[in-house]
């Protein structure tokens, strides 16, 4: 089956199937300002993420969902569930870390990639952070700032200015890097050059974050580690379903 | 209720692409085939529904067991380049009886059968009662109606948790693969004159996982703790009343789903990788 190398360079693909170049974007997806399951109305004022690598994968994504096209169903998958996941073959890859921020629309290095049908899409963090927002960051891999209020109206409660940040430790990770795999690919096949883009749902990151724990203060107060509200963050970060593939042709 | 019935020799595919006359056409020629061989259709849960699982497989130290493992499946199709074939019918199964169990025996042209799927669903009508689960079993079924139930009981030391836990929804199993020697072979290969047995492959102990992406281990300590009113029966509603967010971050993580924030929402979402193929095949459920 045809496949990138991966980090070891090189390609072992067929002849039927060609090496193209992507330009690769990062976007926020969604709003900045949103409603999350645990009655909180959040206005985003920065968000920032440590990318070290993007990948488009024959793999299947986990979870359930409808075929997108007929050839969605005929295309050869690979077959993943908790314990066996399979990744498959790396289809695109884009290798160059860089820090950006998640308010605008940040274009990375390119990818290099190989005609195919890519399933899902794989993020890597990596920390020490490089770029523009390297000092922000700090050892972080992702930095939230921004005010939470209660959406229920009747609720007399203060506003809560907040900094939510996570470390590749924090993530359960060791190693610098944090891998988050299966995540949903919206796009077609590779066919030619084009554009890959990640649109991170920030939304989702904080979805299950309850802000009741968080002093209303003048200035941000930062989630603590251990506390319910930073496990909730913690969980969004971890959710394959935040952070969306998609492919765009060229014109 | 039908006890038996044969399986239709030709039953009508639904079109992936084509026109329903196109699909007819192959299906004839699929049935008058002169090189044709067995396919042998069965239905298994291996020793981990059927005797237990011990807990050298958990890494929470407990031990499971199902006293009952109701499954509804079938709506088995297969496919290939010239042909299709499909079973309707949906079996009532018990899984703790001790299997494989047989459901039919089919004889099909020879040849590669590379898409397969399969599917558990809430039980229908016509879902045939198989010899290993009784009528009180389908009633209970038809209560709901489910596609699953299981109950048993987990224990760790002197700690002793039952559960009896239901779920309906259909979960379709595509693109089936087995495993052969280390490599994924897609679906199924018919000899002329020979017989393949195909096996609908449950693993119960995908119940336990902690986590619905990449690496998971058993446990069943979020799932003791579930039980607030402390009678010893962890219940569904226990285990919705269980935030994910109370639980360890490094545990219970969700992947690819949404919506899942508690914990009988993430046993409701383990519910689909129920399903394999011939032992550690797997299948895309969809």
């Amino acid at each position: 089956m045809t496949a990138l190398a991966g980090s070891s360079g090189g390609c072992s693909g067929s002849a039927s199937e060609e090496r193209v170049r992507l330009r690769t974007k990062v976007a926020l997806h969604g709003s900045p300002t949103f409603d999350n399951a645990l009655g909180w109305h959040v206005e985003l004022d920065g968000a920032w993420l440590s990318i070290g690598s993007l990948r488009l994968l024959e793999g299947a994504p986990l979870g359930l969902r409808a075929p997108r096209s007929l050839l969605d169903l005929l295309v050869k998958t690979a077959h993943a569930h908790p314990g066996h996941y399979h990744e498959g073959a790396v289809l695109a890859e884009m290798l160059s870390p860089q820090s950006v921020d998640l308010l605008e629309t940040t274009e990375l290095d390119v990818a290099e990639a190989v005609t195919g049908a890519p399933l899902s899409g794989q993020l890597v963090l990596t920390s020490p952070a490089i770029g523009a927002h390297a000092e922000l960051l700090d050892e972080a891999v992702v930095r939230l700032e921004g005010v939470a209020r209660p959406t229920d109206p009747d609720v007399d409660d203060e506003p809560r200015r907040f900094v939510a940040t996570a470390s590749v430790a924090e993530l359960g990770s060791s190693m610098g890097t944090v891998e988050i795999t299966g995540c949903p690919y919206d796009g077609g096949p590779i066919r030619a050059a084009g554009t890959m883009l990640l649109g991170v749902d920030v939304a989702l990151w904080l979805d299950q974050v309850d802000f009741t724990g968080i002093a209303p203060k003048a200035s941000a107060v930062s989630l603590s580690t251990d506390t319910r509200a930073h496990n909730g963050f913690l969980r969004g970060l971890a959710k394959a379903a935040a952070y969306r593939f998609d492919l765009q042709s060229d014109p | 209720m039908r006890e038996n019935s044969p399986f239709e020799k030709c039953a009508a595919p639904s079109s992936l692409a084509g026109s329903l006359v196109a699909c007819s056409m192959l299906l004839l020629s699929a049935c008058g085939a002169d090189d044709s061989g067995e396919v042998r259709l069965t239905t298994w849960g291996e020793e981990f529904i059927e005797e237990g699982i011990p807990a050298a497989e958990f890494a929470d130290d407990f031990e499971a067991r199902f006293d009952e493992f109701l499954v509804v499946l079938g709506h088995v199709r297969a496919r290939n380049q010239e042909h299709e074939f499909s079973v309707a019918d949906t079996y009532l199964v018990d899984l703790t009886a001790p299997g494989p169990h047989e459901l039919t025996t089919r004889t099909l042209p020879e040849g590669d059968w590379s898409e397969v799927e399969y599917r558990i669903v809430p039980i229908e009508a016509e879902t045939i009662l198989h010899p290993s689960a009784d009528a009180d079993a389908r009633d209970r079924m038809e209560a709901g109606p489910y596609s699953i139930t299981v109950k048993g009981e987990a224990r760790r030391g002197d700690e002793r948790y039952t559960f009896d836990w239901s779920f309906g929804g259909t979960t379709r199993y595509t693109n089936c693969v087995q495993v052969v020697g280390g490599r994924q072979e897609p679906g199924f290969r018919i000899g002329g004159g020979g017989r393949e047995t195909v096996e609908l492959t449950i693993h119960g102990d995908h119940f336990f996982y902690d986590d619905l992406a990449g690496d998971a281990a058993l446990r069943f300590e979020a799932i003791a703790d579930a039980d607030a009113d402390g009678d010893g029966d962890v219940t569904l509603d226990e285990l919705a009343a269980v935030s994910l967010v109370d639980l360890p971050a490094d545990r219970y993580g969700t992947g690819n789903f949404s919506g899942v924030d508690d914990l009988r929402a993430f046993v409701e979402a383990l519910v689909s990788n129920l399903g394999h193929f011939n032992g550690e095949g797997h299948c895309l459920p969809r």
